[in-house]
């Protein structure tokens, strides 16, 4: 009987180290920090108005009154990058003395589609990570012009690809497998 | 108040104290690397994004750095300098250069040859309150800037023209 359980854990342990995002972003700021993430309650409701952005499969884990310090940010991405792996690219990163606000953007190719890491942390609202998975005509925009999509999105990583109206309707099919982030930081943690 | 920046030959590395040194505002880094490049590729498929597509699936990396200031002055000519002399290199040479009193902003393009063949391009846009530095990582051709300008992160309106006969340098424009 021990030993079935020693090979579902070995299982489910190889499962969730196999695949890195938002949990192992989410793992890495908690035993950094000795903090909590929680949940978007009704994060469904955002997802009629996602269908035909090119976004999809949003996954959120919020961090409230916690912000990283901004002579941390740079251990914190060094840490950020081992711990995600070479599959996930670093893409873009800002840092706004202004607005007191660090943001760093991941990208990963899977399945003939990019899915994006953001990390970002401001006075106001705290520490946000989000994941997405973008269509193509979505990375496109983000490629076209990098600087103005990470500067102009909103917590959701999403603004500036709702507007765009004529991308195909790719988000649906992902949909049934959103909302997934809290019990994949779960799992995440009991294997560990 | 030196920005540090440093130029390995293959990539981009922007030392980290550039944040906590500068006087920037707002720095934002943008890296498209050979892979992100190639995806981008996949996806342009208008006629019109031909000529970027044939030019971008050649590069092995796009790396932008922009630096934002609140009031003009609060970088000068010494901090860009340690830029500058990383490019005077024998690899390195410096094709254009605009100065645009009115818009108070100076473009500096060189390209990077090895072997007869230009295997990088570096752009330094300077403007009162916004620093640009652009690397380029690959066979491009000056030419085909234009193809670029206004995406990846590259600052809108820098074209080269070929230089003619009666030119020594090739011209740049800067449009708004």
């Amino acid at each position: 009987m021990s030993r079935a359980w020693l090979l579902c854990l070995l299982l489910v342990s190889s499962a969730a180290t196999a695949e890195t995002g938002i949990a192992t972003a989410v793992r890495l700021v908690e035993s950094r920090y000795a903090v909590r993430h929680h949940g978007v309650p009704g994060l469904w409701l955002a997802k009629p108005f996602m269908i035909g952005s090119g976004v999809s499969g949003l996954k959120v884990a919020e961090f409230d009154n916690f912000h990283i310090p901004a002579e941390d940010s740079y251990t914190l991405k060094q840490q950020l990058s081992k711990s995600l792996g070479a599959e996930w690219h670093p893409f873009v990163e800002e840092w706004s003395k202004r607005d007191r606000e660090w943001s760093v953007i991941y990208t990963k190719a899977q399945e003939g589609k990019i899915s994006m890491l953001i990390v970002t942390s401001d006075n106001g609202d705290g520490l946000t990570v989000v994941q997405i998975k973008l269509s193509p005509k979505a990375l496109d925009q983000w490629v076209d012009d990098p600087i103005g999509s990470a500067t102009h999105r909103n917590a959701t990583g999403s603004k500036g690809l709702v507007a765009q109206k004529d991308v195909p309707k790719q988000a649906a099919e992902d949909h049934a497998a959103e909302d997934q982030t809290d019990a994949e930081i779960a799992s995440s943690h009991a294997a560990k | 108040m030196k920005l540090k920046f440093a130029l390995p030959s293959a990539m981009l590395v922007l030392a980290s104290g550039i944040t906590a040194g500068a006087q920037a505002i707002k720095v934002v880094n943008v890296t498209l690397d050979k892979k992100m490049l190639g995806l981008a590729s996949k996806f342009m498929d208008d006629e019109d994004d031909a000529a970027g597509k044939r030019m971008i699936s050649k590069l092995n990396g796009i790396y932008v750095r922009s630096l934002e200031f609140k009031n003009p002055g609060e970088f000068t000519a010494a901090d860009v300098e340690p830029i500058h002399a990383q490019l005077q290199g024998p690899e390195w040479s410096h094709i254009v250069s605009v100065n645009s009193k009115a818009e108070k902003e100076n473009v500096g393009i060189y390209i990077k040859t090895v072997n007869n063949q230009t295997v990088g391009m570096v752009i330094l846009a300077e403007e009162p309150t916004e620093l640009t530095f652009v690397q380029l990582d690959g066979p491009v051709n000056p030419e085909d800037l234009g193809e670029l300008s206004g995406n990846f992160g590259i600052p809108k309106g820098i074209h080269v023209t070929p230089a003619n006969k009666a030119q020594e340098q090739p011209k740049t424009e800067v449009k708004k």
